[in-house]
């Protein structure tokens, strides 16, 4: 009988892993790409992005599936921790982190073509000149693929609301982007 | 599949703005992915809680784990005081429980207020009420007319103790002992459950009693009621000689179908006024003797008619000290007996004064298990509930302040 139970909560931890080994190798880039953007850190963005998962691995047993999917629940944990890392910055100095300039590492060597290279910084400086609620979820739909109810879930708002909020966002970006220099 | 894929989103529309912004995406560094990779795959085994730490995770521990802790720790003491106290209360009912049940005296009210309301209701159930006669129980002891007793009131006053029993030994007789020539004034209370269709046999029960110890019936109140209706009612109102009170009471515990309640022994001390009623009494004796003595010896018949005065007076005040004793002595020596009876609670079964065991007394042993059980729980969800909502609000509010610390922080880097 014992064993029975024990044999049963093994084969459940066995499947709970599986599952958290899955949605990390299938969201630990798109984790990482969503907070940069929260945070505009490298290296507080690799730390949240493993505090991140670590804490969705503490709570893996906590996920309930009738809320959402498991992306939006990791992504929900990934935003609490990112914006935990804000206060944290805004507790310990007053001195702002200066957003990194990750266009440079990225353009060198990127792609040769001028025009894209030029396409690209236009696009960052677009992306940077949204607020950050709208910069949060333009990354939250594109770098992490979340559909509008998603969306809804892991901003604590409507859906249709997120929608809405999106399609600004979205459009206030192709207007930063077509604007001329 | 993600945008980087070129895979369009459920909104075609923003396609373009996927491209552009996949095109500007940031990938991890392969060595901080390379790291993570093996943390991940030692399950973040040992430096979990360090790390956990750092973002707060102990703060939220000792935040919510220790309120949490001490209002548990909290609740399950209240909740065992409140079990204790209602295991006292089991243990002073049951119907095989005359011997322990007869001493105890409970402090809780007379249910005559919850029975009351049962008696108006059942207007149409057949009630007989029966007045054998009042006796002068009530009479002040203390009054004085002469103007010699007032100065010595307030020490009889003083002197006369009031006292209540309350026994909560098992063993110990209900009536405290009496010293030895010091006059007492005694009442007791005794309130009997029993069930509907019973009442009236246990209004003989009590009349018997009555007789046996000498007493006489006050006032009685008799109301019969079938077990479907309920609210079966009886009050008497006994008066019983004093040396008989305890084998009275006695008896009344011990009826064949009623359970103690509650039992309640007054007894008040007045041997200071006995004391100076009689003083009062002997020097207005004293005071005729003497004017009887002037009225020999007087001569004029204005000295006669003065003395005669003052003998009227005297007489009038021999008179009332004299009545005065009497009712004290009539109080000290016949006992006030309230029994209340009420019916419709708990099935009693009657009483065989044995300590075998039967299938009924184990039903009621374990009806009135349930009832305290059911009692406790009730209390400690009385308790439990608004300590449960304070706490969920607690909670609520600080997951609310929390989440909009949060939100603030993001609009802050703007």
């Amino acid at each position: 009988m014992r064993l029975g139970v024990a044999t049963r909560e093994a084969q459940e931890t066995g499947e709970s892993w599986g599952r958290f080994e899955a949605l990390y190798r299938s969201s630990r880039d798109d984790v990482y790409a969503y907070v940069l953007t929260l945070l505009r850190d490298r290296a507080a963005a690799e730390d949240v992005t493993a505090i991140a998962f670590e804490r969705a691995y503490r709570r893996r047993c906590t996920f309930d599936r009738h809320r959402g999917d498991e992306r939006g629940w990791l992504f929900g944990i990934a935003r609490n921790a990112a914006l935990d890392e804000l206060r944290r910055w805004r507790r310990t100095a007053t001195l702002v982190v200066d957003p990194e300039d990750v266009s440079e590492d990225a353009l060198v060597g990127a792609d040769d073509e001028e025009d894209m290279v030029v396409r690209r910084a236009a696009v960052r400086e677009a992306i940077e000149s949204l607020a950050p609620r709208e910069r949060e979820l333009i990354a939250l739909k594109f770098h992490a693929g979340l559909t509008n109810a998603e969306l809804a879930s892991v901003l604590g708002v409507s859906e249709s609301n997120a929608g809405t909020m999106l399609h600004r966002a979205v459009q206030k970006l192709r207007r930063a982007v077509n604007a001329p220099v | 599949m993600r945008p980087y894929d070129e895979i369009p989103f459920e909104e075609s529309d923003y396609s373009d703005v996927a491209l552009l912004v996949a095109s500007v995406r940031e990938f991890p560094g392969d060595d901080f992915a390379r790291d993570l990779d093996a943390r991940v795959a030692q399950r973040f085994a040992a430096e979990a809680a360090p790390r956990a730490n750092h973002i707060g995770r102990g703060r939220l521990f000792r935040w919510t784990a220790g309120p949490a802790a001490a209002l548990v720790a909290a609740g399950t003491a209240a909740v065992l005081v409140l079990s204790g106290g209602g295991g006292g209360g089991l243990a002073a009912g049951g119907p095989y429980e005359h011997g322990r049940a007869q001493n105890l005296v409970s402090a809780s009210p007379p249910q005559s207020n919850s029975r009351g309301g049962a008696i108006n209701t059942t207007a149409a159930t057949p009630t007989r009420s029966s007045s054998l006669g009042q006796l002068s129980a009530g009479a002040g002891v203390t009054s004085a007319t002469g103007s010699s007793g007032a100065s010595s009131d307030a020490a009889a006053k003083q002197a006369t103790l009031n006292t209540q029993a309350t026994f909560s030994s098992s063993t110990a007789p209900g009536l405290a002992p009496v010293a030895p020539g010091s006059k007492q004034i005694r009442s007791a209370q005794i309130t009997l459950n029993t069930s509907n269709q019973h009442v009236d046999q246990v209004a003989t029960e009590v009349f018997n009693v009555v007789g046996d110890e000498h007493g006489s019936v006050l006032r009685s109140h008799v109301v019969s009621a079938s077990s479907s209706s309920g609210g079966g009612y009886a009050s008497f109102s006994l008066s019983v000689p004093t040396s008989n009170l305890q084998d009275a009471m006695t008896q009344l515990s011990r009826l064949h179908y009623a359970a103690v309640s509650s039992r309640v022994d007054d007894s008040q001390n007045v041997s200071g006024q006995y004391n100076n009623d009689q003083r009062q009494l002997s020097d207005a004796e004293a005071l005729r003797a003497s004017l009887l003595k002037q009225l020999q010896t007087a001569y004029t018949t204005q000295a006669i008619d003065s003395i005669k005065a003052q003998l009227k007076l005297a007489e009038q005040q021999i008179n009332s000290w004299q009545g005065t004793l009497n009712s004290l002595n009539h109080r000290i020596s016949y006992s006030n007996l309230t029994v209340q009876v009420n019916a419709g609670g708990l099935p009693v079964v009657p009483a065989h004064h044995s300590s075998s065991f039967t299938i009924g007394k184990a039903v009621h042993d374990a009806l009135r298990v349930l009832v305290v059980a059911a009692g406790v729980a009730l209390i400690a969800l009385a308790v439990a509930l608004p300590v449960g909502l304070v706490v969920a609000l607690l909670m609520w509010l600080w997951v609310w302040l929390r989440q909009r610390r949060r939100e603030h922080a993001l609009d802050a880097t703007a």
